[in-house]
Formats: C-alpha cells, structure tokens, sequence
C-alpha cells in the first residue's frame, strides 16, 4: 500500500483518493454484486460510498487501515439499499433463495458461486464476501458488523465448509 | 478451515468479474468534482444574504490542524468551560428512563414482528397500536443497600489475586474489569494445570511444572458441532462457551458445556445449556454463568427464542420476553443464568428482550446491555442501554434507557453506590464529541458531562473509584480525569496531553495509571499514522493536574493487548507486566534495535529455549521481518526493566505465569516457557 498516495489523499488530494480506490474498485464492485444480486444497484452502492469516504477522508487513520474503513462505509451504503429497495426482498429471494432454479439477474454472477452463497443467511453471506472480497480479518469484520470476534469467526468457518460441501 | 478457505476463494478470485468502466476513477473524480461544485453553489446561494459561510462536511487534516490552532489559542484565555459553552449548539437532550413492556402472548410478538417486515425500512414502530391497550409499567425494584455495594476495582493490582499454598505456586489470572467477575478466556490456568483453546477450537489441558508442559487431554467436539470460543475453569469443573451448529437446521445457537475434570486426562461432559442467538458475552460469578447472545429473527425462523439442553430445549413463555420503546429491528438480547455447581444438573433461569447488544458491563448484581442505534438519516447515534438484575439464579430484565452517542468498549462504562457511569463519542452538527452520563439506579439522568474534546473519538475509559479517565484521539490526545463524587454534577478535573493515545488504561496504584496503546507519527501531509506500539505511564496524585512520568515506543509493533484486555498478563508479586507482540518491518524501514531507552538485556537463565532478543544481522535483499514474543515491563515511578522477549513460533497469543515461570501460547498451541529476570 502505498503510503504516499493515501497521505496525499487524507492531506485533501481528490486524484491520489481516486488513485486509491482505483486500486480497491474491483473488490468493491463485486462484493456489491455479490451482496446485492443487480449490477446496477451494485454501482450506485459503489458511487455513494465513494462520495461518503472521499466527505470522511478526515476520519481514515492510516494505510493499514484503507481497506476495512472503506469496506466499512461500502457495507453500510450496501445495508442501506436493501433496506430502501422496495420489494427488496423479493429480489434478494429471487436471487438468492429459489434454489437452483434461479437464473443469476446478471450473466456475469457466476452461477455456482451465487448458488452456493443462496445456501447462506444473509449476515453469513456478508461475513463471507467481507472476509474472502473484502479481504478484511475477523476483528475488522467484528468491530464493522458489530458481532462478536468469536462469533465471526465460528460464523465464517461454519459457512465456508457449508458452501464448499455444497460445490463439492 | 484454511482449506475450505483457499478453496472457495480460489472460486471467487477466478469469477471475472471486474469494476465496469461507469465506476473507473476518472469517473469517480468527475462525480466527486461535481458534487463539491454543487455544494459550493448551494452554500453561497443559500447564505447569499447572511454572507455566512457554513461548513456541511468534515474537513481534511489541514483545515482541522487551522481550527484546531485557534482553538487552542482561545482556551488559553477562556479556559475549557468557556471555550464549550461559545462552541456547543443547543444543549443535549439525552433521552433516559424508558418503560419496559412485557409480552402477554406469543401473538403479540408475532404482530411486532409482522409490522417491522412490512415496513419498507426498520423504521421506528410505535409500541401499543395492535398491542394490548394496557402497558405494563416494569416497577425497578428497591435494592437494598448492601446491593449496591462498589465492586468496581478497588485497590491496585487488584486483578491477580496470587493465591498460594502449600502445594501450589502463585499464578496469573485473567484481567478482570470488575473484581470477581470472571471472563471467559482462551487461557486459563489453576496453578497447576493450563487450558487453551487453540484456533482449530479445541481445549487443551496441560500439566505446568517448572517450566515444563505436557499434554494430557483435549476437549472437542462430542457429536454435536461445537465451536468452542472461550472457557472457564472452577476446582475441577471446566466450562466451554461456544457455538453450536445443527445439521438439521439453519439455526445458530450457543451453549456452555460443562465438564468434569477430576481427572484431567480424562475429562467427561456432566451436562449442557443452549440459547438461541449468537453469543455476546458470557461471565460467570461464583457457581452461576451468566451467558448473553443476540438472536436476529430471521422470516422463517423461529419467533420465540429457546433454552435448556442441546438435545432438547424449549420455547420461552410470552412472558419472559420483554421489549424496549421503538425497537430498531426484529433482534433479541437473550440471557441466562445457569448453575455450574458440581452434583448439580445445570439449573437455569432464561429472558430475553427484544433490542441487540454489542458491548456488556457486567459486575455482581447487575448486567447492562448496550447498542448503538442510528436515527433515520443515519447522522446521529444513540446507546441503547437495557439492565438485568442478577441475583444468583434469578435474572430480572428491569429498566432500559438511551444516551446520545456511541461506546468505545466494556470498559466505558460502569456502576458505584447504584448509579451507572457512560462514556460516548457522539455528533454534533457533523463533529465527533465526547459525553459522559450519570444515570440513578431508576435509569434517569441524573448528570453529566457532554461535549467536550470536539473532533474527538473515545480511545480507552477507566473508572477508578469516583474518577473517570478518558482518553481521547484525533490532533490533541489528552487524557481527561472526570471527577464523579457528586452524581448529579460530574466536571472535568483536569488533563494532560501526549502523543499518539492508549486504547487500554491500568491502574498501577492509587497514583499511578499504564497506558497501553499506539504511538502515531507524522506523515509529513498534514495527517498521522500508527507507527508501534506505545506504553505511557501517567501521575494521578493530582486530579487537576496529571502528568506524563514516562513513554516508551516500540517501532511497527503491534499487541493484542491493545484491543483486548485478556491477552494483559499482571504478575502482582514479582511486579511486572506481560503482553503478547508482533513486528513486522520491512528493512526499508530503520532495522535497527527497536526500543526506545531500554534496559540492558534480560539474561534468560536455564529456559528450555535459547532466546534472542536483540535485532542482529538485517539480511541484505529487502523483505519483511517478523517477529513474535512476549514484552515484559515494570512501571513504578518510570517505565522499566524493559524485555523484549523473541520467542520462535507462529503468533503469540496469551502468557500466563506459574510460580517464577512464564509460558507463552501461540494461535497453533505450542506453548514455551522461560524464567524471567527482571
């Protein structure tokens, strides 16, 4: 990580912020993807928390800690869509809990994977994208989600051999 | 796990999926040009007439270290009371003492639930409309006095109580926040033997003598998946919290299984408990364990959650469950108090509430769940704080209240002489600020202490009899001392400023405060960064005035110890302290001996490993260093006796000591041992 560009940007530099998040944007697309199931919810959730970190850029403390804060914001833009999209639940049961019917809303989803995380409670399929996506380690993802470590870590453990038996 | 792991993210990494040309930076930097151009049109529009440029959003750094060098310049000639009162909007409503309202039936449960799925957002459901016209008001019982006896921590060093006899050596304990209210950790040891956890969610019991371990039994899994986080252990009893998988369901629930260990090597399961939910907390208090998990109610699953053995337990009744004004989502806080008394079959007492924890502040009579809570636009936090009384077995889900603002960890807050203590980082008109709240023992607001440390987070909390101390970060780090003696008028004592800020305070002694934390540094554009480890010793005598006596910093180290307080060792006899490290370094920076002003170093005489602790030999090509061990330290009137103890295994997790023998734990459950010399 390159510490110059992510000074420049805490200093207030628009081009180094976007230089950073170039090197995140394919890891948030597809989290956003993944979680939310439509390519198109995926890039508004994406712009908007672009716009929120780049108004928060004074609350990042450092290199290290770029990827879970950004994370942090995308998962909350992500939680906010779902909670505003009508009938959101209905998309998600599309996507996700029709079993292996369903036919992915966007051809680029890979279909086992999204069969497999339909196998997941939603919290767990947050858990699982946060960590194997995002990147993020089980305190990082306890202090986001507000779980406890423990718990993350029995939760993540629990549903990767779930989908992977799944696969199998 | 690892494999399942690397097998799955083998499937992600090769999805192809990749950011569409929409979300390329260009595109992000014209979006984030656009919008600081509309609200630039927007602010001069709108304040045309008062010509009052007001700021919408938080600044970067720069601006921040402006404002922050005309603030201080104006504390110099008004002091900090003046300088809030010109700062601070209107004043702070916080909201406290809520009403409680039992379930009468299942149905109404089932209706609360059915209102917030409908709602297009969680919103905030008015309690009473399909409900039962008649709300129960919960009446909190009049405690007795002896009740509300202060078991906050006492006296210094107060956590390792050093028991001794003949026939066993004195040995750690895990930190405690309050006297005898045990924690469940991933270590425990009785002097004779030590119990881990290791990653791969087994317990390992040990013999410990002189420096040598050996194995003697592991407690897995028996039958049931059981994914072990932590344990307790009382005389011959081993406790292990954990969560519990079913095959036939989705459900997740925790339990306590409670073995019996007379013989060691031999442990047998006497019986278990489970609960509904994800696990919080746990804690246990003489014979009974108190165990609190959070359970989300899922469309499908069950409404009411359950309790009693694996195999079987049962619903709860309507009447156990109560819930908080304008529950935020359809979530339960459950607790239980079962009885780990030996001969007896796990007594236990079940309740639940509906509202969700994060954080718990536990002592002997009395369990406070907490929760942040967002207002609709998502700009203003809340702590949503409910209180169970506990009385051995008999838990009694009695008062619920709300503060403005968020809190940091357990340890921000706190009871004494029956009132309950909150520290919070809160908003105000878009900057962070810092509050500390009084409640009586009804819940009501009895005073407080708000805004103080503008553009501030809380970092690390330490109640301390009828003192408060606070440490805050951002530009400024001080550490304030509130004086809380008169409940209805807490005030700021004094502070005292120093760089980088403590996430972990320690009372030393009655004069004395260790700080555990991180050191920052200055990167040159305005900003900082964490640069190590940071140890700061504070003098406490006088609360108007406290003062820095000593820091040491440790270049790219990082402890778990910094986040959590059990991975703190405290050897109260032999007076020294113990914390788990990692370095890692990279030879672009400065490889050179990493501590600060340390002490010549320690000679480890007749240990089972050779140990080295000095950096030696940078290998010429650049790639990164690690090195893990144990850092042991005294703090008197200074920091010292400083030993940077390298030991050779994969990351050091825990050390406990056993007569004048420190073993040291990794994540794989090696354990090494050596004799300190400080």
């Amino acid at each position: 990580m390159d510490e110059k560009m992510i000074n420049e940007a805490i200093a207030g530099s628009k081009e180094a912020f976007c230089s950073l998040y170039g090197i995140y944007k394919d890891k948030l697309y597809r989290y956003a993807l993944y979680r939310l199931g439509d390519p198109t919810e995926a890039e508004d959730a994406v712009s908007e928390c672009v716009l929120a970190a780049w108004q928060r850029i004074g609350s990042l403390r450092s290199g290290k800690a770029f990827g879970s804060w950004i994370f942090r914001i995308l998962s909350n833009c992500c939680a906010s869509r779902i909670k505003e999209m009508i009938g959101t639940r209905e998309n998600l049961e599309r996507i996700y809990d029709s079993g292996a019917d369903s036919v992915p809303a966007s051809p680029s989803l890979s279909v086992e994977l999204t069969e497999a995380l339909s196998q997941l409670r939603e919290e767990e399929r947050d858990i699982v994208l946060l960590s194997i996506i995002g990147g993020l380690n089980s305190t990082e993802i306890s202090s986001l989600t507000g779980m406890a470590a423990g718990s993350v870590r029995s939760k993540l453990s629990r549903s990767l051999a779930k989908m992977r038996e799944f696969l199998s | 796990m690892n494999k399942d792991h690397d097998y799955i993210k083998e499937l992600f990494d090769s999805d192809g999926i990749k950011a569409p040309e929409s979300l390329s930076e260009d595109k992000m930097l014209a979006m984030l040009n656009a919008a600081e151009e509309k609200q630039f049109i927007e602010q001069t529009g709108n304040n045309a007439k008062t010509g009052h440029f007001e700021t919408k959003q938080v600044k970067a750094r720069p601006s921040l270290k402006r404002w922050v060098a005309v603030a201080a310049a104006v504390i110099a000639v008004f002091g900090i009371s003046g300088l809030m009162e010109i700062m601070t909007g209107p004043p702070d409503t916080s909201l406290a003492g809520d009403e409680l309202y039992t379930f009468k039936s299942e149905k109404e449960i089932e209706r609360l639930l059915k209102s917030m799925d409908n709602s297009p957002r969680y919103g905030l459901i008015k309690l009473g409309r399909g409900a039962s016209d008649d709300l129960v008001e919960y009446e909190t019982e009049e405690l007795a006095d002896a009740d509300m006896a202060d078991t906050g921590t006492t006296g210094v060093l107060s956590n390792s109580a050093a028991p001794k006899s003949a026939e066993t050596d004195s040995f750690s304990e895990t930190y405690l926040q309050v006297d005898d209210v045990d924690e469940a950790d991933i270590v425990k040891t009785d002097g004779k033997y030590i119990y881990y956890v290791t990653d791969g969610r087994e317990v390992v019991i040990l013999s410990a003598k002189d420096g040598k371990t050996k194995k003697l039994s592991t407690v897995g899994s028996s039958g049931i998946e059981n994914y072990i986080s932590d344990i307790y252990v009382k005389g011959d009893r081993l406790i292990t919290v954990g969560t519990i998988y079913k095959d036939d369901s989705d459900e997740s629930s925790s339990a306590i299984v409670v073995y019996d260990i007379s013989d060691r090597s031999k442990p047998e399961v006497l019986y278990d408990f489970s609960q509904t939910g994800d696990i919080l907390s746990s804690r246990m208090v003489g014979d009974n364990v108190y165990l609190v998990t959070n359970y989300y109610v899922y469309r499908g699953g069950r409404i009411v959650p359950a309790c009693g053995s694996i195999a079987n337990p049962k619903e709860l009744d309507a009447a156990d469950i109560c819930c908080v004004p304008d529950p935020d989502a359809p979530s339960l806080i459950v607790i239980s108090a079962v009885d780990v008394s030996s001969g007896n079959q796990g007594i236990s007492t079940t309740k639940a509430v509906f509202g969700a924890s994060s954080e718990i502040y536990c002592n002997d009579h009395n369990l406070y769940c907490t929760s942040t809570e967002y207002d609709s636009d998502s700009s203003t936090s809340y702590t949503r704080i409910v209180r169970a009384s506990l009385n051995g077995l008999k838990v009694n889900v009695d008062a619920t209240a709300r503060v403005r603002g968020y809190v940091n960890s357990q340890f921000s807050m706190d009871e004494r002489g029956g009132y309950f203590r909150i520290a919070t980082t809160s908003e105000r008109a878009g900057i962070e600020v810092n509050n500390l709240y009084v409640l009586d023992s009804k819940l009501k607001e009895a005073g407080k202490v708000t805004g103080f440390a503008r553009n501030e987070s809380i970092k690390a909390v330490r109640f301390i009899g009828d003192k408060a101390y606070v440490i805050t970060y951002e530009a400024i780090d001080p550490l304030f001392i509130i004086d809380l003696s008169d409940p209805d008028n807490p005030r700021i004592e004094g502070e005292v400023k120093i760089d980088g800020f403590s996430t972990l305070l320690i009372p030393v002694s009655k004069d004395r405060l260790l700080g555990i934390g991180h050191a920052t540094g200055d990167n040159g554009y305005g900003g900082e960064y964490d640069s190590g480890l940071k140890l700061a010793l504070f003098d406490i005598s006088d609360p108007s005035e406290p003062k820095v006596l000593d820091s040491k910093e440790f270049k790219d180290m990082s402890s778990e110890a910094q986040y959590d307080h059990h991975a703190l060792m405290v050897n109260n006899e032999a007076g020294y302290f113990a914390i788990p490290y990692e370095i890692w370094h990279n030879v672009e920076t400065d490889g050179s001996e990493v501590v600060e002003d340390a002490e010549e170093p320690s000679e480890t005489n007749d240990t089972e490993e050779a140990e080295t602790d000095i950096l030696v030999d940078q290998p010429d090509e650049v790639e990164d260093i690690y090195d893990t061990g144990i850092l042991l330290f005294k703090a008197g009137d200074k920091i010292n006796s400083v030993d940077k103890h390298k030991l050779d295994s994969s990351a050091i997790r825990r050390s406990v000591y056993i007569g004048d023998w420190i073993y040291a734990l990794d994540a794989d459950g090696n354990v090494q041992s050596f004799k300190p010399s400080l």
